[in-house]
């Protein structure tokens, strides 16, 4: 449980973002989240809800993109994604000897602001 | 008014990543080898610290603590007894530790000859994972209580690990497992990282570990004459 912290975050970023570039109000964020963030999406949209109140992004809507888990076996070779991170058994060889390759990541894309 | 549309690219915790570098500048210049231990809670990591404690100052390697904890101050106390400096975070329900809060938590030190900085993160395998705070090694913590599903349930950490301390030892032969069981279950993950066994009922269990810090410490910052 710590989307609170992650949203945190996002509205700092954001609202420097907005004031570089001479915006006042922002509309819209897009973010980009992957399966192996370890984040509950729908927390976090219930937490930025809440936490956007008297702050730049008052009437932003928050748009999240999910990013599958993609891991790559070492065993094998072969890649293959999730959208969870629950298990990295491969689904092949079945070996654990896997990489994660991406969807760790919790990426802010762009604003929309004014 | 004029909509703009900004292109950001920026990764949602690279300030708290930028403030765990900070912090790591700072351990780094008082030569302190920093360890986040990580675990569920009640897997033995207070208990492991009071155990080592003593051991490494026996060796010339004298630690500062940070204790985390949601709300009490009972894991500080513990500590405390036995002579080392601590400094208490209260984290008031957040499941983790961050890095501002250890660089406000450790400029309450007055740090002298301590060598090793051990920061115990609040229990919980999930959340604490996340968060970088500075720290040279992440060590994970298992209690055989706890059963041997919980590296593939966790995967991150466990993978993450530099190394992985097996605890309460003592209590496999109450259980159905075997450390076989639990040492191959952790390797499905994690192929490299040192396991250690402990009990605190068998004091000798924790040079190992010990060895591993004072062997991470030179690494880092040379041998101690």
């Amino acid at each position: 449980m710590h989307e609170a912290s992650i949203v945190q975050e996002i509205i700092d970023i954001t609202t420097e973002q907005a004031k570089q570039n001479n915006a006042h109000k922002i509309l819209e964020v897009e973010i980009t989240v992957g399966a192996g963030a370890m984040i509950e999406t729908d927390l976090l949209a219930s937490a930025f809800d809440v936490m956007k109140n008297e702050t730049m992004l008052e009437e932003a809507i928050l748009k999240i993109n999910k990013a599958n888990l993609k891991l790559h076996c070492l065993n094998c070779g072969k890649i293959f994604e999730s959208d969870r991170m629950i298990s990295m058994e491969c689904p092949y060889c079945h070996s654990f000897e896997t990489v994660i390759e991406s969807g760790r990541e919790m990426l802010i894309n762009k604003i929309i602001a004014e | 008014m004029e909509l703009k549309d900004i292109s950001v690219n920026i990764p949602i915790l690279s300030k708290s990543v930028k403030e765990g570098e900070n912090n790591k500048k700072i351990f780094e210049s008082k030569k302190l080898l920093t360890i986040n231990l990580i675990s569920s809670p009640g897997s033995g990591k207070t208990t492991l610290l009071e155990n080592i404690t003593p051991i490494l100052n026996e060796k010339g390697f004298p630690s500062l603590v940070i204790e985390g904890d949601i709300a009490t101050t009972r894991d500080a106390e513990r500590i405390n007894k036995k002579d080392i400096k601590c400094v208490q975070i209260n984290t008031h329900g957040i499941c983790h530790l961050e890095s501002k809060m250890i660089r406000k938590a450790f400029e309450q030190f007055n740090v002298e000859h301590e060598k090793i900085l051990f920061i115990e993160n609040v229990g919980n395998l999930v959340c604490p994972a996340e968060f970088y705070l500075g720290e040279h090694e992440k060590v994970a913590i298992l209690s055989v209580t706890e059963g041997e599903d919980k590296p593939e349930k966790y995967p991150l950490l466990f993978k993450e690990a530099s190394c992985i301390l097996l605890t309460k030892v003592d209590l496999l032969p109450f259980l159905d497992l075997s450390e076989e069981v639990f040492i191959s279950e952790i390797r499905k993950l994690n192929k490299e990282s040192p396991i250690f066994l402990i009990s605190k009922k068998n004091k000798n269990s924790y040079y190992k570990f010990v060895e591993w810090l004072i062997q991470k410490y030179s690494s880092i910052f040379g041998e101690v004459q």
